[in-house]
């Protein structure tokens, strides 16, 4: 195994980062190294992965019986504000489509053998296989996108344009196995933000990326397969 | 759970609200704050439900997550509430697997149990109720270096441990 300069530090810190324990500048001295040692990428994934098997040993309890229902009524709630959210978007789509119709004529007979012939060219230049992008959501409202690029290096690209919550996020890829990979950290000013970092797994690997900034995915983007 | 189904969500809470509540009282102790803390996990997965994927087939590792965050940041604000390292230990070694536990449970509850008390404290500590090293070693009233030590060793014996069982 490749030791980097740096690596029995940031080891003596993986148990404490895995339990989510690690906070401030030491947080973001280890996560900046894990962004280019993949050795302790792996310590972490397997002390992350030792964390949740652990976290399965709490006796099961049960609540009290008002539990459900609670859950339940607050759940609806949630629901109906959701709703008003996503009637917004509708409205705005259909706007948008408005304004848009009188290019759609356009759009269905526009020259797609030629778009195509300048997408290989642009893979070609950096021997890239291809390039997809997802919509970053949080709490199902769009906020910006994610670009993934599959190539040497594969990587993604980052795009936050309208995010509510300013403040530093932790980027962690969750592969399709379950395995998550700490890459950095965002960090989101006046709602938005660009960031982007080389990718350890191939792109079609990633079940979802997420910003995390409480330990709990705030921002997640999810390719299609 | 992802198409908004109540029925789904109805389904959901009666599975696993037994282990979001028991994990969340193991943390932080109090019965009217785990409840809290169990009923906002719930709330919380609804609010990401659209980012799960159901094929990954780990919805119990997703929610006891996200309810062992919750927790862990409910004790960092009610700095009040009493840390009994053994008490934590003892009630994670001593409980039963339930009925629906994850097969391998049950070797990670020996694999903790078979741990050197100190290690095995420390790790509870940092893993439930999120401490650092350094919190570790004031609790413990021993050296930065040691607390650190007792984690890494902790784990990595964890680790062998359980791939022991895997073979």
């Amino acid at each position: 195994m490749t030791e980097r300069p740096g690596c029995e530090g940031v080891r003596g810190a993986i148990p404490e980062l895995a339990a989510g324990a690690l906070a401030g500048d030491e947080r973001a001295d280890v996560l900046r190294h894990l962004s280019g040692c993949a050795a302790c990428r792996r310590e972490l994934e397997e002390a992350a992965r030792l964390v949740d098997a652990l976290t399965t040993l709490a006796p099961a309890e049960e609540p009290p019986a008002a539990f459900e229902s609670a859950v339940l009524a607050r759940i609806a709630g949630t629901r109906r504000r959701f709703r008003w959210r996503a009637f917004r978007l509708h409205l705005l789509t259909a706007a948008l489509v408005a304004a848009l119709a009188g290019g759609a004529v356009w759009l269905a007979t526009g020259p797609d053998r030629e778009l195509a012939t300048n997408y290989r060219r642009t893979l070609a230049v950096a021997d890239g296989r291809y390039l997809t992008a997802a919509v970053l959501y949080a709490d199902r409202r769009p906020v910006g996108h994610a670009f993934g690029y599959q190539g040497s290096p594969s990587w993604i690209f980052l795009t936050v344009e309208d995010a509510h919550e300013p403040g530093a996020y932790d980027v962690v890829l969750v592969g399709r196995d379950g395995v998550r990979t700490a890459l950095g950290v965002v960090t989101v000013a006046a709602g938005q933000a660009g960031w982007g970092a080389a990718v350890p797994m191939p792109i079609a690997h990633i079940d979802r990326i997420e910003l995390r900034k409480s330990g709990i995915p705030d921002v997640v983007a999810v390719f299609a397969r | 759970m992802a198409s908004g189904d109540t029925q789904a969500a109805t389904a959901l809470v009666r599975r696993y609200q037994a282990r979001v509540f028991g994990l969340a009282r193991t943390i932080v102790g109090e019965a009217g704050l785990a409840e809290e803390v169990a009923q906002e996990t719930f709330v919380r997965v609804w609010r990401h439900a659209a980012a799960y994927d159901a094929r990954r087939g780990a919805v119990p590792t997703w929610l006891l997550t996200i309810a062992r965050n919750l927790a862990i940041d409910a004790r960092r604000l009610r700095r009040e509430l009493p840390v009994d390292p053994q008490a934590l230990l003892t009630r994670l070694v001593s409980a039963e697997s339930a009925d629906d536990a994850p097969h391998d449970e049950e070797f990670v509850r020996r694999a903790l149990r078979g741990l050197p008390p100190e290690q095995a404290r420390a790790i509870a500590l940092t893993v439930f109720y999120g401490l650092t090293g350094k919190e570790v070693a004031q609790v413990e009233g021993i050296p930065l270096g040691t607390a650190k030590t007792r984690l890494r060793r902790g784990l990595a014996r964890l680790r062998e441990q359980l791939e022991v069982n895997d073979d």
